[in-house]
């Protein structure tokens, strides 16, 4: 049940500028939310609903102080007699005072809803707790046994057992405690799975915590929210059923009162004496709906605030705001006054303002942008969550929400205003002339429909086809994105997609009535580097088919060098570099433009630090007045602050200042930056772009140093469970016959698509999932058959550090207790020795103490994985496994934890096992590299033997997805692109995993299974091309990372 | 990846095959009844301490409390299977036969009331969750609130005080039969089914209202607009039938506590249903009617529920992979 008070329109900084990134000091903490009794008190009808009640429970607990008359005094004068002085509810049939029956009616009433929902409580909460966190049989047994109580209509229920058992009021509240029983324990036990689920359950397992600790600390805390309003809301249900009850005559006896009993009495000389059922039926009333009130208002304070921006890679949810409102209603823009059109452009964009309104103001996201692009060409919009670069996107489609957003300027399409174009004209252009596709293919399809559905609807729109010929149409579309069987899986579900799979269905949508203009926002940051790969060269392609404009965001230089012919560059609502993509990466003139490509890891030799801009992009309503990048410019200058910086032709060194651009002008370059006719700013070095060859990364020592880690023959199978009755039938093998070795000091980079089983082995390796085969040795210790608190002793040497920074801290503890948990759980320390070494902790993540007493929703995304890791570090682990620690980063942030994990390294000589996706983050910090795919190691060797390289046909194909940051050569690299995603390997798995994807697979591939092969430069590959075909060994799978460019040996 | 259609059919099945073991579990739950008295049941049911050993004897090999507990049940489920629920112990007449004559009552009222819980829920939730924040919307959360929070049997008084007592259009109390005039067991009926209706329509338009404005929420939404959609067919069909398929859920727990709210009113308005029949046989411990009762209203109950579902799992294509 929702709020009496509609929540206030939400407010657009939670989408716009996502989670401010890095920055770690005090003044940069977001403001405190306000505590649970401010955020209580401030809805009114709550806090009358517990004045109401308290007035009742005052009244039933001094009833007989109160009450004017003795509940069973008569009045003979006064027989079902109107409201009187004497009488001011009237008197019931025997002439009883109805106000005195009614206030002790409260008692019986009041105590008897308590009662009810108490002894539920008692029973439920254990079940419910058990049930959840135990799962296995005993949830079976408790729920099926659930199942069957809430087969029975809860009245029916209650009251039979009341029947049976006797006809009080106690033996009536145990009846109605049976019936709710049932959906306390469903409800807890599905909020118990749901905490289960986090990330912080699973570390606060990983640093060795016992199940009653888990339960106690992390589990019943984060639960206890949701069980507070079930038992208000429960507390009003009870008072009707009791009611229910009592009028049928079970419950109290006469002649007590109770709310229900009066009722029945009443009943009787219904036509005589109406107010002797309406005052009782009021009390009722009136206290349940008080209940409900308090109910939702604990729900409005109590409500999990989940922090914006908690989904993937720099996300940027903007704009996701009403769409109820969007869907409807006139679009509150105002156009400037007419300018002459922009010369050429098929898009073209002049001046552009958008504002949000935020806390009854209107504050600019985006300010004076101006652009335009070509049939056939791509323009790149790139920057860091927070620039405005998404809700630039959807502004020109008119997709922001029209109730909180208002955009005025210019923007030209076919030489026709958009910003004036109202509604009915903008739906004839969207998905027509116009169209996007968006960053989460997972959810931005309706599941409700299927996918040929989706695609014939909107051909049906706007070309009036037939049904039949628009399903044509659709298997058509879905045919030219590539995907298998067209004609049948237009029929499917999007759920029966995988990601890329959904975007491929997503971009049939888009281009289904050939529209002039795509627009692309962020459409690959959610996919793997291979499908990454697959959709940039499918839009490419229909680019060119089509002779079609694109727009394309991301935060993603590389891909930007890869798709664009000219890039515009944002920050803070500002537009601060535009010019070609060629020139952009070699001759930057913005410092924000350098900063983002020299934080770029790929171009950062290995070994050294790499860049990070410090601080982070500010909110709109904290812009600065002067340059808007100065705070954190490291050219900035006093003057740069002090006025607004125009954007204006960026001439070259040297040469003479260029005036401010005027409207119309075409300019080709432009910069904002007061300084950039002095400045030389550069882009990477040509020859860092792919790092020297051999370029020693090796830790001193690390040749003698022992193992932290050894895995051999590790295996861990899944069952597989299916049809009807659910059985087990086949086991999925995530992790097949794995032996690694890092030692002491050094980092193993593990990389792969999803689904190769990277998390998993983690996972097993830490001992958070059972192996089912293999052993595993962490600091010289075998602790593959270790369990309950030997292996819980044990953790202290191995650590995690998950991916989500969002979900891995429990959101009801401090940073104190969050970094000291693992002291509390393995040492014997003081509450005040803990505190000193929290403090040290801190220090050492970059953290002052201050941060202490805070909780994890208060910071950003860069400063949570700074907690995460001194939590990480107290015990001082040898081995510490980072699952994906910066894939939820912005690439500035990225840049400060990387580097704070290599110095960390360099202090403490702990042992790295470091999984990621991106191929050139784990190359800059790892030793050595192991490559997985669908459970197996594939390729295992020195970190820069293998990136430069590969030998292992997958490993080159990985390597050849990553788009270079540098256009040029990007373009002249032929690209490996892997056909297919990572399959399953159910069952008996024969030959090669990878060879139905494997450009070079031989027959052998298919009959023998690869067995390891160590080559002449160490690395060991599991692949036939090395050890049966010399010809085809080597020089091949080497041409085919970098085919283009002469080996560089 | 399985293909949709076949996983329907796997659904049903599965959900077919959970029913039966859950209804089994509740004839074994409703025969267990006969535990909670306290007492030797057969000294209880025969009355009492007045009871004659005679009478304790018969009721005692009417219902075989002389074997073990699963036995008793034993002959009672295999009876029961073939529709004989044994015999009233006060009435002349058998438990499945006084049923019958029933049934059909509090089947009407129950079905009656969901329907104009749905047909004011219905539409009051869309409008509100379409237009958060507006007036309706507030009106609507506001009455819901209310409406939710009213007993329905008191609710059903204040109609009867209005609309029989005061301005004598509809009936009071009593029930004519369908066959017998159609016109008169609608004008019967109607006082029931708004008081039991209106508070259901609230717990749906709350619903509604709720799954609404998430799915207006949705990413995919975005997604319908930006294809140039008419926002009759961005909200018409892309959100509602998101939005519907949880309602869907609601309205079979709905329908439990309409079946539980039936008994009482058909007190208020003298209905010859299920309600009296059971109120009468707990009066008299008359354990083969009480539990013939609870069977057959668990088993109307658990068969909307199954219908229920098997219409999500049609509406909402992802339920039937769980």
């Amino acid at each position: 049940m929702s709020t009496w008070n509609p929540p206030e329109a939400g407010d657009p900084f939670v989408g716009l500028t996502a989670v401010p990134e890095t920055g770690d000091s005090p003044d940069e903490l977001p403001e405190r939310r306000p505590g649970f009794w401010s955020r209580f008190l401030h809805q009114r009808w709550a806090v009358a609903g517990v004045v109401f009640l308290l007035v009742v429970i005052v009244a039933a607990v001094f009833a007989p102080l109160i009450a004017p008359h003795p509940p069973d005094a008569q009045d003979i004068n006064a027989v079902n007699a109107g409201p009187s002085a004497s009488h001011l509810l009237g008197t019931d049939d025997l002439g009883r005072d109805i106000l005195s029956r009614l206030i002790w009616g409260a008692r019986i009433s009041l105590r008897a809803s308590f009662e009810i929902v108490g002894m539920a409580a008692v029973v439920a909460i254990p079940l419910g707790l058990i049930a959840g966190f135990f799962r296995g049989a005993v949830d079976t047994v408790i729920m099926r046994t659930m199942d069957a109580l809430f087969s029975f209509p809860p009245l029916v229920l209650a009251l039979t057992v009341a029947a049976l058992l006797g006809a009080d009021i106690n033996d009536a509240a145990i009846a109605i405690a049976i019936v709710f029983v049932p959906s306390f324990v469903r409800l807890l036990r599905g909020e118990v799975i749901a905490v289960r689920e986090e990330a912080y359950i699973e570390s606060a397992r990983s640093l060795g915590a016992t199940s009653k600790r888990l339960l106690g600390r992390h589990v019943l805390p984060n639960v206890a929210s949701p069980i507070i309003i079930q038992l208000a809301l429960a507390l009003g249900f009870a008072l009707l059923t009791e009611a229910g009850l009592s009028f049928l005559g079970i419950g109290e006896q006469p002649p007590t009162p109770s709310w229900g009993g009066m009722l029945q009495e009443g009943f009787q000389f219904i036509n005589s004496t109406p107010w002797a059922v309406i005052f009782p039926g009021l009390a009722i009333m009136l206290t349940v709906l008080a209940f409900n009130l308090v109910a939702d208002g604990l729900r409005d304070a109590l409500g999990r605030q989940r922090p914006p921006g908690s989904g993937l890679a720099g996300s940027e949810r903007s704009g996701r705001g009403r769409l109820s409102t969007l869907t409807r209603g006139a679009r509150s823009r105002r156009a400037d006054e007419t300018q002459a059109p922009v010369a050429g452009g098929l898009l073209s964009v002049e001046g552009l303002r958008i504002e949000f309104l935020t806390r009854g103001r209107w504050l600019p996201v985006m300010e004076d942008a101006r652009f335009s692009v070509e049939r056939g060409r791509t323009l790149g919009l790139v920057g860091e969550s927070g620039s405005g670069k998404t809700v630039t996107a959807l502004a020109l489609m008119g997709l922001l929400p029209p109730s909180v957003s208002r955009a005025s300027g210019s923007v030209r399409f076919e030489g026709r205003e958009l910003i004036a174009l109202g509604q009915a004209g903008m739906r004839r252009l969207r998905g027509n002339d116009m169209a996007m596709i968006f960053q989460e293919p997972m959810t931005s399809l309706n599941p409700a429909f299927t996918v040929g559905n989706q695609i014939a609807e909107q051909v049906r729109t706007h070309r009036g086809l037939s049904r039949h010929d628009a399903w044509k149409v659709a298997v058509e579309m879905l045919d030219r994105v590539e995907i298998p069987h067209a004609a049948t899986r237009a029929a499917d579900y999007p759920h029966a997609f995988s990601g890329g799979m959904r975007q491929r269905v997503m971009i049939a949508m888009a281009l289904s009535c050939a529209p002039k203009l795509l627009i692309a926002d962020e459409p690959t940051t959610a996919l793997d580097v291979t499908t990454q790969a697959q959709i940039v060269e499918l839009l490419h392609d229909l680019q060119r088919q089509e002779d079609m404009a694109m727009i394309f965001v991301t935060h993603d230089l590389g891909v930007i060098a890869d798709v664009a012919d000219d890039v515009v560059v944002m920050y803070a609502g500002q537009i601060v570099e535009q010019r070609t993509a060629s020139d952009l990466f070699v001759r930057p003139r913005h410092p924000y433009t350098e900063a983002l490509l020299h934080s770029i890891p790929q171009l950062t030799p290995p070994g050294a630090p790499l860049h990070a801009i410090p601080g982070m992009v500010p909110r709109p309503d904290q812009f600065p007045e002067g340059c808007r990048f100065a705070p954190r410019c490291s050219y900035a200058q006093p003057a740069c602050a002090e006025r607004p910086v125009p954007i204006r032709a960026a001439a070259l060194p040297g040469a003479a200042p260029a005036a401010p651009v005027e409207h119309g002008a075409t300019a080709v370059s432009l910069a904002r930056c007061a300084r950039q006719d002095e400045l030389v700013l550069s882009g990477p070095p040509a020859d860092q772009v792919r790092g020297p060859a051999g370029a020693p990364a090796a830790p001193a020592g690390s040749g003698a140093a022992a193992s932290v880690l050894e895995v051999a023959d590790l295996v861990k199978d899944f069952a597989r469970r299916s049809g009807i009755l659910r059985r087990v039938n086949g086991s999925v093998r995530a992790v097949d016959h794995v032996s690694l070795h890092i030692p002491a000091g050094t980092t193993l980079g593990l990389v792969g698509e999803s689904g190769s089983g990277k998390s998993t082995l983690a996972r097993v390796v830490l001992r958070l999932i059972d192996p089912t085969a293999g052993t595993i040795t962490v600091a010289g210790k075998d602790i593959t058959a270790l369990h309950g608190p030997a292996l819980r002793r044990h953790r202290e040497s191995m650590q995690l550090v998950f991916q989500d920074p969002y979900s891995s801290l429990d959101p009801k503890q401090s940073v104190a207790d969050i970094v000291g948990e693992p002291l509390a759980i393995h040492t014997s320390m003081k509450r005040a020795e803990r505190e000193q070494r929290v403090v040290q902790l801190l220090g050492q993540v970059g953290l002052g103490a201050h941060v202490m007493p805070r909780q994890p929703h208060e910071f950003s995304g860069g400063q949570r994985q700074r907690i995460a890791i001194a939590r990480a570090l107290a015990l001082e682990p040898r081995l510490l496994v980072c699952d994906e620690p910066v894939s939820a980063l912005d690439v500035s942030t990225q840049s400060q934890v990387i580097n704070l994990l290599t110095d960390l390294q360099r202090e403490l000589g702990v042992a790295y096992l470091f999984i990621a996706h991106d191929l050139s983050v784990v190359r800059h910090i790892s030793d050595r590299i192991a490559v997985m795919y669908l459970g197996q190691i594939v390729e295992e060797g020195d970190a820069d033997e293998v990136y430069d390289r590969p030998t292992h046909p997958y490993t080159a194909a990985l390597l050849s997805s990553i788009p270079v940051p540098d256009p040029a050569r990007q373009r002249r690299r032929a690209r490996i692109l892997l056909r297919g995603e990572v399959g399953e390997p159910v069952g008996e798995v024969r030959g090669c995993r990878f060879r139905a994807r494997c450009p070079y697979a031989l027959d052998l591939c298919a009959d023998v299974e690869p067995e390891p092969y160590r080559t002449p430069a160490g690395v060991t590959v599991r692949c036939h091309l090395h050890t049966t075909g010399p010809t085809l060994g080597g020089t091949t799978v080497q041409e085919l990372a970098h085919p283009s460019e002469p080996l560089e040996v | 990846m399985a293909s949709s259609g076949g996983s329907l059919l796997t659904f049903v099945v599965r959900r077919l095959l959970i029913t039966v073991l859950l209804l089994f579990l509740i004839s074994l739950g409703v025969y267990s009844l006969i535990l909670i008295i306290p007492g030797d049941p057969a000294v209880a049911l025969a009355g009492g301490a007045k009871a004659t050993p005679a009478e304790i004897a018969k009721i005692t090999a009417q219902l075989h409390l002389n074997e073990g507990f699963f036995a008793q049940y034993w002959h009672w489920f295999k009876a029961a299977l073939g529709g004989n629920l044994g015999n009233s112990l006060f009435n002349h007449e058998t438990v499945a036969s006084g049923i019958a004559a029933r049934f059909p009552v509090t089947l009407s009222v129950a079905v009656g009331g969901m329907i104009v819980a749905i047909l004011l829920g219905l539409p009051a939730g869309i409008a509100s969750g379409l237009h958060q924040g507006k007036p309706r919307d507030r009106l609507v959360t506001v009455g819901s609130s209310v409406a939710v929070a009213i007993p329905d049997f008191w609710l059903a008084m204040i109609l009867v005080i209005v609309f029989a007592v005061k301005l004598g259009w509809l009936p009071a109390l009593g029930y004519t039969p369908f066959s017998q005039s159609p016109t008169e067991w609608f004008r019967d009926l109607l006082l029931p089914w708004l008081a039991l209706g209106i508070g259901g329509s609230a717990v749906i338009a709350r619903q509604v209202r709720g799954a609404l404005i998430d799915t207006l929420d949705q990413d995919y939404m975005r997604t319908a607009v930006a294809k140039g959609l008419h926002p009759r067919v961005v909200v018409g069909k892309h959100a509602l039938k998101n939005a519907l398929s949880p309602a869907v859920t609601v309205v079979g727990i709905q329908f439990g506590y309409l079946l539980g709210g039936t008994l009482i009113i058909e007190q208020i308005f003298s209905l010859p249903g299920l309600g009296t029949y059971i109120i009468q046989a707990i009066n008299d411990k008359d354990i083969p009617e009480i539990q013939g009762v609870v069977l057959v209203v668990a088993t109307a109950f658990v068969l909307i529920n199954l219908v229920v579902d098997i219409v999500y799992a049609y509406l909402n294509p992802k339920v039937r992979l769980t």
